[in-house]
């Protein structure tokens, strides 16, 4: 049993330190991403990304946002954990063509059509996608947020992961609120 | 043992057997009770271990996304395990995150603080932890608490099986106790009977019938054994009786007729007896005869003696009375005038010295020649020998013999009769007057020594030493036998030495001689000191 506390206990602690220090900073809104950054490790946690995808056994994962980043210092904390024995690197991405990203979230603040773009400039395999629209869903991203009785949940798009080589642990699959296995109807 | 004693082996058989198989029924019911339940509780754990895994597993990920409602659901899948009561389930901090109850199960009872991986057993439940980990971190623990009714059934239906066993088991084993215990109790109660049956008749030409090859074949064997052997012992013990009493009246015949001998020969000793006495008698007068006959002898000896020393005496007298004549005759020669009175009271003191000596040899003399009593007081011997000599100095002095007396100045006082050891000295000195008659330059030497013994008691020896004729050897021998003399007839009885020898053995003293002719004779008296 690892001692040094994963991100939900550290971000736990965090969050309890941050109620009662700084009651300003601390709204629903830095909750809400603090929980969001919590899930997002542990996606990476539970699936397995397909072969060929890292260069040699320690490289690192890469955790990219696009977008305005709603997470201010939270997902940086993720930095010092590992996955799997690969260090965690987080960035902030403009070209998605420059950088290679394992993990990419897209925040609320990019539009339907810049999506579409990015999942078209993407590699075809390799890079979950993590979204906050509705519409992530259906315009081929992986996961998308959501909110239910003021607790974060989620949905998976099972049919595009499996689809880009993503193997996703039943365990993920059961809390999901809602899984796609069949291709969304195009508009 | 109370629970044994006083009842027949038969019984005491039987018990011990289901004494027995009773005990050794209950212990193993009890072992397999208590391995029952010891593998029924390993059991349990392990199942219910197994079913915390799986649930384990299937919540990890509604701890990882904090989904309650998930969790609850996934714990309700409880349901189809109608032993457990309750499940909970714990985040790392110990907080409850979710509840599962069963729906028999009080729904308000707080959860169990968490444990580590642990399980306990109380109350009729077992309550079980595990931790949930996923990736190598733990995520929480489940706790789930099971009912242990199951095994309360178990038991219950242990018990009937038990029981039922026993009942059955208890009724064979009584069965083929009482069938076999047959083997082992009928010889011996055979062997009781007939023992009584012996005992009681007196009967011992009885036997039994013989047994197995086992100790109570044996016993039996050799009780029949013994019973012969009692048998023969009493037929020759009858044939014994009927033959003693013909024995016992040959024997009384033998002693009877020992005894009449016996009696016989007790009536001859007495007769031996009886004569003995009378000779014993006849000899005691022989002695007493003897006795007197020896004093008269001595008497006799003595005044023969006296007769002897007449001319002695007659010297001795004559030297005083002629000393009183002449004095006397110079008295009246001178007149009366001139008579000085000094001169008168020196004559008469002479005079009356004169008279004194002659009365003391007359009375000496007559003391000697009474008869003696024979009884022993001290004695000094210094004055028995100055006594001898009153009757012998004037013999010696006429005869021109020189007397010399060496005498030990420190002579003890001996045991004796002063009268017969004078007897003996004058014999001596007699004896050896006698001897230097005709000799040149004649002397005496009488020398008294005390001579000490090893053992500390003491002797005087008193020697006569002369340097007359001597006496040949041929006669040395013979010399203290009565009646041998060597003088003229007439001259001596014969007797003298024989007497002195007597006297000195009633002394329990030695008299010796020793002599060379020609040149002297030594007589040597021995006396002890008392």
């Amino acid at each position: 049993m690892k001692k040094h506390g994963s991100l939900l206990f550290k971000s736990l602690i965090l969050g309890v330190i941050l109620i009662w220090t700084s009651p300003v900073i601390l709204n629903a809104t830095t909750r809400e991403f603090q929980v969001k950054a919590a899930f997002i490790y542990n996606f990476a946690r539970l699936v397995k990304w397909p072969k060929g995808t890292f260069i040699d056994p320690d490289a690192p994962m890469s955790f990219c946002v696009f977008g305005k980043d709603p997470f201010g210092p939270l997902l940086d904390a993720l930095a010092k954990e590992t996955i799997r024995g690969r260090q965690i690197t987080v960035k902030r991405v403009k070209d998605i063509k420059e950088t290679s990203c394992h993990v990419l979230y897209i925040s609320k603040s990019v539009e339907e059509e810049r999506i579409e773009q990015v999942f078209r400039e993407l590699p075809p395999f390799g890079v979950l996608t993590i979204g906050e629209r509705h519409s992530f869903g259906p315009l081929g991203g992986h996961i998308h947020f959501m909110m239910e009785a003021n607790k974060v949940r989620f949905h998976v798009n099972l049919y595009a992961a499996e689809k880009d080589g993503f193997k996703i642990s039943s365990k993920l699959l059961r809390i999901a609120r809602v899984v796609n296995t069949e291709p969304f109807e195009k508009k | 043992m109370l629970f044994f004693r006083n009842i027949s082996i038969q019984q005491k058989l039987m018990r011990i057997i289901m004494l027995t198989s009773g005990i050794l029924l209950v212990l193993v019911c009890i072992v397999f009770l208590t391995y029952e339940i010891f593998t029924f509780r390993d059991a349990m754990r392990d199942k219910l271990s197994s079913l915390a895994s799986i649930i384990g597993i299937n919540v990890a990920s509604t701890l990882l996304f904090d989904d309650r409602e998930t969790a609850e659901e996934t714990l309700s899948a409880l349901r189809g395990e109608p032993h457990v009561i309750s499940a909970f389930l714990y985040k790392k901090d110990g907080q409850v995150f979710a509840k599962y109850f069963h729906e028999s199960a009080d729904k308000d009872v707080l959860p169990p603080p968490l444990q580590d991986d642990t399980h306990t057993f109380f109350d009729g439940k077992l309550l079980l932890f595990q931790p949930i980990t996923f990736q190598n971190e733990q995520l929480g623990t489940i706790g789930i608490e099971s009912s242990m009714e199951a095994l309360d059934a178990r038991i219950e239906q242990y018990g009937v099986i038990a029981v039922t066993i026993m009942f059955v088991s208890f009724l064979i084993a009584f069965l083929l106790s009482f069938q076999l215990q047959r083997i082992i109790s009928e010889p011996i109660l055979h062997l009781a009977k007939t023992m009584k049956k012996i005992s009681t008749r007196n009967d011992y030409s009885l036997r039994m019938v013989p047994g197995d090859q086992d100790e109570v074949g044996f016993l039996i064997a050799g009780f029949n054994q013994m019973l012969n052997q009692i048998q023969k012992r009493d037929e020759k013990l009858k044939e014994h009786w009927d033959h003693l009493e013909e024995q016992v009246d040959l024997r009384t015949k033998e002693l009877t007729t020992v005894n009449q001998q016996m009696q016989s020969e007790i009536k001859e000793r007495k007769r031996i007896e009886q004569n003995l006495q009378n000779s014993n008698e006849e000899l005691v007068t022989a002695n007493e005869k003897l006795k007197s006959t020896q004093s008269q002898l001595v008497q006799s000896a003595k005044l023969a003696s006296i007769g002897e020393l007449a001319t002695g005496i007659a010297h001795e007298l004559n030297q005083p009375l002629t000393y009183i004549r002449n004095s006397t005759q110079l008295l009246l020669m001178d007149n009366a005038d001139d008579l000085d009175a000094e001169e008168v009271f020196e004559t008469l003191q002479q005079v009356e010295q004169a008279t004194d000596r002659m009365m003391s040899i007359i009375n000496h003399l007559r003391s000697f020649a009474r008869e003696s009593d024979i009884q022993h007081r001290p004695v000094q011997l210094c004055q028995v020998l100055e006594n001898s000599l009153i009757l012998l100095n004037e013999q010696l002095k006429n005869r021109n013999i020189r007397l010399e007396k060496k005498i030990d100045p420190q002579l003890p006082q001996v045991l004796g009769n002063s009268q017969q050891l004078e007897q003996v000295f004058i014999n001596m000195l007699s004896n050896a007057r006698d001897a230097l008659d005709g000799r040149e330059d004649p002397q005496i030497v009488i020398q008294v020594k005390v001579l000490a013994q090893d053992d500390g008691s003491q002797q005087v020896m008193i020697c006569f030493i002369d340097n007359g004729a001597g006496i040949p050897s041929s006669y040395l021998e013979k010399i203290f036998d009565p009646f041998f003399s060597t003088k003229e007839e007439g001259k001596g009885t014969g007797l003298g030495l024989s007497i002195s020898y007597g006297i000195i053995q009633d002394h329990q003293g030695e008299i010796h001689v020793s002599s060379t002719e020609g040149e002297g004779t030594t007589f040597e008296i021995i006396l002890p000191v008392q």
